[in-house]
């Protein structure tokens, strides 16, 4: 589960780093309660991959789900369907040739660990991994966050882990995440927009759990 | 040769035992050593091989709800793991460097290695699409790529086979930082696994590694948990309980011995004399067992270390006759015969142990011979000029117990022959039909709760699932050892898709062929081309990719020094055993009890298992032996002394105690196995002497109260044994005691009815 709690951990992050702007420790910590109860979400995303050898960007749309104590769902439609489960018993990817085909992918592997890290909403542990910045942008009604890593593992890996939000319109409250970029070591740039986003606080339905199975 | 000339010889035999004795220390304590070898030399040299690879290992785990505390103790425990000086190497973080060398390495031959879902996929579809799919996949997936990788490896074959590197453990471990890390049960544990630097056997190593796990065990802080696990804990558990239970049983013995010598010869001399004269018999049997086999298992020596109960009737035979016979002269020719008689009997049985094959009864066997001859001839030459006791009153109440064991009711049904055989067909059928074997090897140790309670610990936070069962494979040269490999890898993975083998990481020089032409067909192909293209990719990568396949630059096979190299070792070292007795060798782990074709060269091994139906084997094949070893000894018997009648009785009396100590051992609930059959021998070996020692002697009364004296102390030192947490010693001491009661009550039935009986 703790993989699973990675990209979703980057909504309530980002919701958490909202506050940041008045207050880092506050905000983070009102937006983690907030979150606490959230039991099932799901957006759609947009990623688009800036490589710098590769002439175009690479673009990605689907669906990411996220269930408490069920795990994550990465699901991916265009280019290509693939679904990929992360939960506590391991990484599964379906594709149109396999269902459900184990797999073990170091860079996802150290993705959810440090998502991991920013769901525990602990400010002590971000901090032990990240270096926290956050950026309030008045003038268009946005916030952000910047993540920059502290450890050689991941200083090795990762330039910088972006959050980016919209304030509500009296900006005591935020809206939620709606894009991630990360900017790896080679200066190539992921970008990870959400959209239709929606969060459950209810008990999660047979039906959601049975996308987990 | 004169008496001069002999005791100048033995003795200059007995100083040259303790100058060799001394100098050839020589102890095997490891259990595993214990177990009986397989029929194969090179079988169970690979199964040495590969229980030390596990044997060296420790794990060390701290736990804690907070994961700053588990963290911050758990460094610093590192850090006085490694200046310790204790370990050969601490790995509690990813070695970064060492995947990059690892990297380096196999980077020249990715052309020639390939993933193992790679490969089923190649066997599966004809075309090129299920590749240019999953690299599409990749190539737009969440993670990373850049620009080494794409030029390198644009189809992410090699990323695949590094990928799959993790699946050589069967371990479940995250990653904080660089440390290992997992969290679950609400709990972060920090791991460190541990690489001894002595054998996981060796005392003084296993009590410096235990004092230092507990310090720092003790000096963690509150609120943070320590585990640990490994075989040296384990054994260490082993070793301290049986010196503790050989501490129970020589004290509690020798106290109560040390009351019987002062109670009955009213003289501490004769107990010096006889522990002297038996301890001079083991350093005499421990030489020449060394000189032998080169090693003794500690087993061995503590069975064979039990003569000293067998050998002390010796001792008694002569004080009791010399407190009541004043001649020194008389005394020795007396009871020489008996003496003799009864020693030959002994080893006569303990010798057929040695076509059992088994090493650790050999030891016992040629250890008990040789103990019992020396301490016989100790008795024979130097008891004559030391011993000279005074004269013992026969209203000694143990004079008055000897009349009463000589006229007791069992003795009197034993009298006739007839009615013995009878008993002892039926108690043989008993045995026969009643018994119920244990021979699982598990009893012969017992294990520490608490250290099974970690071990239980750490294998569920770290996911570990160990059969105890695994393939060994073999073969003159590593080409032909992987391709058996791979093909017993195919055959598992029909049962378990999970399973991963070291040909599916280097492949032997037949499937690096088949690769080497798969990719060269698929850089070649449009598929490829259009990847290239539709993805925006450098078009220069399918010339490069291309190039590598051209004659000029062609790559030449793996070269297999590679599993030399420590980055490599270390990820295979619980798989690649390497050169073993002139053949290469390496392990597969099975699970769910998978089946598998095996051959000469492929061993399927559950060791405990294997080792229980291997004890099993030994069982029937002693018990045979026992019953061979009595009816010759009646037929020697009834040659050279006693005539045929006489001998069967002589013979079945110690036989029939030991039968129904067997049977009675069952019935209290005790276990019987290969060990039980010990018992048994040690049984006849003292019975055969009680018996003889009454036949022979014209004095029963005398003989009755040496054997009683004998009896307590052997009852007194076996029974203690039952006391011990190991169910085979446990049972192997209840045997003994009750068995020589029995034959202490039975035994004087051999005496002619209404000769001498009662009348000392």
């Amino acid at each position: 589960m703790k993989k699973s709690y990675r990209i979703i951990l980057i909504v309530v992050s980002l919701n958490l780093i909202t506050f940041v702007h008045a207050n880092e420790l506050k905000l983070i910590s009102l937006l983690h309660e907030r979150h606490v109860n959230v039991s099932h979400y799901q957006a759609d995303f947009i990623q688009k991959k800036h490589v710098s050898y590769i002439s175009k960007p690479l673009i990605t749309t689907g669906r990411l789900e996220f269930a408490l104590g069920y795990g994550l769902i990465w699901e991916v439609t265009k280019p290509l369907w693939v679904k990929t489960l992360i939960t506590d018993s391991g990484i599964y990817k379906s594709t149109k040739y396999q269902k459900k085909l184990r797999v073990k992918d170091f860079q996802i592997k150290l993705i959810a660990e440090i998502m991991t890290e920013l769901l525990s909403a602990n400010l002590n542990k971000i901090e032990s991994q990240f270096k926290i910045t956050p950026v309030a942008q008045d003038n268009d009604n946005t916030w952000r966050i910047d993540l920059t890593p502290k450890k050689a593992m991941l200083k090795k890996a990762l330039e910088q882990v972006s959050l980016k939000g919209f304030f509500d319109i009296d900006r005591n409250n935020i809206k939620g995440i709606n894009e991630i970029i990360i900017t790896d070591k080679s200066g190539n740039v992921t970008q990870i927009k959400l959209n239709n986003i929606i969060l459950y606080k209810n008990e999660l339905t047979p039906e959601i759990k049975s996308n987990f199975n | 040769m004169t008496k001069k000339s002999a005791i100048i010889v033995w003795v200059s035999i007995l100083l040259l035992c303790f100058y060799y004795t001394f100098t050839h220390l020589n102890f095997e304590t490891n259990i595993l050593k214990l177990l009986p070898k397989y029929d194969s030399n090179i079988t169970s040299s690979l199964i040495e091989k590969a229980s030390s690879n596990i044997n060296d290992k420790l794990i060390i785990v701290i736990s804690s709800t907070s994961q700053a505390k588990a963290k911050a103790n758990f460094l610093d425990k590192v850090s006085e793991l490694n200046s310790s000086n204790l370990f050969k190497q601490v790995k509690s973080e990813i070695q970064l460097d060492q995947y990059q060398q690892l990297y380096q390495k196999l980077l020249p031959y990715k052309h020639l290695m390939m993933a193992k879902t790679d490969q089923l996929a190649m066997d599966k579809y004809q075309e090129f699409d299920y590749f240019i799919d999953m690299a599409t996949a990749q190539l737009y997936g969440l993670t990373a790529v850049n620009q080494n990788q794409i030029n390198n490896d644009p189809l992410f074959f090699f990323f695949n086979i590094i990928n799959q590197l993790s699946e050589f453990n069967n371990l479940n471990i995250q990653t904080d930082g660089n440390l290992f890390h997992v969290f679950k049960h609400n709990k972060h544990h920090y791991f460190a696994f541990v690489q001894l630097q002595q054998s996981a056997f060796s005392p003084d190593y296993q009590q410096r590694v235990t004092t230092f796990i507990e310090h720092t065990r003790e000096s963690l802080k509150s609120g943070v948990e320590f585990f640990a696990f490994g075989s040296i804990l384990y054994a260490q558990h082993a070793y301290t309980q049986a010196k503790g239970e050989v501490s129970t049983v020589g004290v509690g013995s020798l106290v109560g011995i040390l009351l019987l010598f002062i109670m009955v010869f009213r003289s501490v001399t004769p107990l010096f004399i006889s522990v002297a004269s038996i301890g001079l018999g083991l350093v005499f049997a421990f030489a020449i067992t060394v000189f032998v086999f080169g090693k003794v298992h500690l087993f061995a020596l503590v069975f064979g270390s039990t003569i000293a109960g067998v050998s002390i009737d010796y001792c008694f035979h002569y004080l009791c006759e010399s407190t009541l016979n004043k001649n020194k002269q008389t005394i020795i020719k007396q009871i020489l015969p008996g003496l003799i008689i009864g020693f030959s009997s002994s080893a006569m049985v303990y010798l057929g142990f040695i076509l059992t094959g088994y090493q650790v009864l050999a030891q016992i066997s040629l250890f008990s011979i040789c103990g019992l001859m020396a301490v016989l001839l100790n008795v024979i030459i130097f008891f004559p000029a030391i011993i000279n006791l005074n004269k013992i009153n026969k209203s000694h109440f143990l004079f008055k117990l000897a009349k009463i064991i000589l006229n007791n009711p069992l003795a009197k049904i034993f009298n006739s022959l007839s009615k013995l055989v009878i008993f002892f067909l039926l108690i043989l059928l008993l045995n026969w039909f009643g018994l119920n074997p244990n021979d699982d090897v598990r009893a012969l140790q017992s294990l520490s709760g608490t250290l099974k309670l970690e071990e239980k610990y750490i294998k569920d936070v770290l996911s570990l699932k160990t059969d105890g069962q695994y393939v060994l494979v073999h073969a003159k040269t590593i080409d032909e050892l992987l391709n058996i490999e791979s093909k017993l890898i195919n055959q598992l993975r029909k049962q378990n898709d999970a399973i991963i083998g070291v040909s599916d990481f280097i492949p032997a020089t037949n499937q690096q062929h088949k690769y080497k032409v798969f990719y060269e067909k698929l850089y070649a192909s449009d598929s490829f081309e259009k990847y290239i293209i539709n993805n925006g990719l450098d078009k220069k990568i399918i010339t490069t990719q291309l190039k590598q396949f051209n004659k000029n630059y062609e790559i030449q096979a793996i070269d297999y020094k590679l599993f030399q190299s420590t980055s490599i070792q270390n990820i295979l070292s619980q798989r690649w055993l390497g050169k073993v007795n002139g053949v290469y060798a390496l392990a597969i782990p099975l699970f769910n009890g998978a089946i598998i074709d095996t051959s000469e060269q492929v061993v399927v091994v559950q060791q405990a298992e294997d080792a229980s139906k291997l004890f099993a084997e030994f069982r029937k094949k002693s018990m045979k032996i026992v019953m061979l070893s009595a009816l010759v000894l009646i037929l020697l018997l009834a040659s050279l002394r006693y005539g045929l009648k006489k001998a069967i009785h002589i013979v079945l009396l110690p036989f029939f105690a030991g039968l129904s100590s067997l049977l009675l051992t069952q019935l209290f609930g005790f276990h019987i196995s290969l060990f039980s059959i010990l018992a048994l021998l040690l049984i006849l070996g003292m019975g055969l002497d009680y018996v003889v020692f009454l036949t022979e002697s014209h004095n029963p009364p005398h003989v009755a109260f040496a054997l009683i004296l004998s009896s307590i102390t052997t009852i007194l030192s076996f029974g203690l044994l039952s006391l011990s947490q190991v169910a085979v010693i446990k049972s192997f001491g209840f045997t003994v005691a009750l068995g020589i009661l029995l034959i202490l009550l039975i035994s004087p039935a051999i005496i002619k009815q209404g000769k001498t009986r009662g009348n000392p």
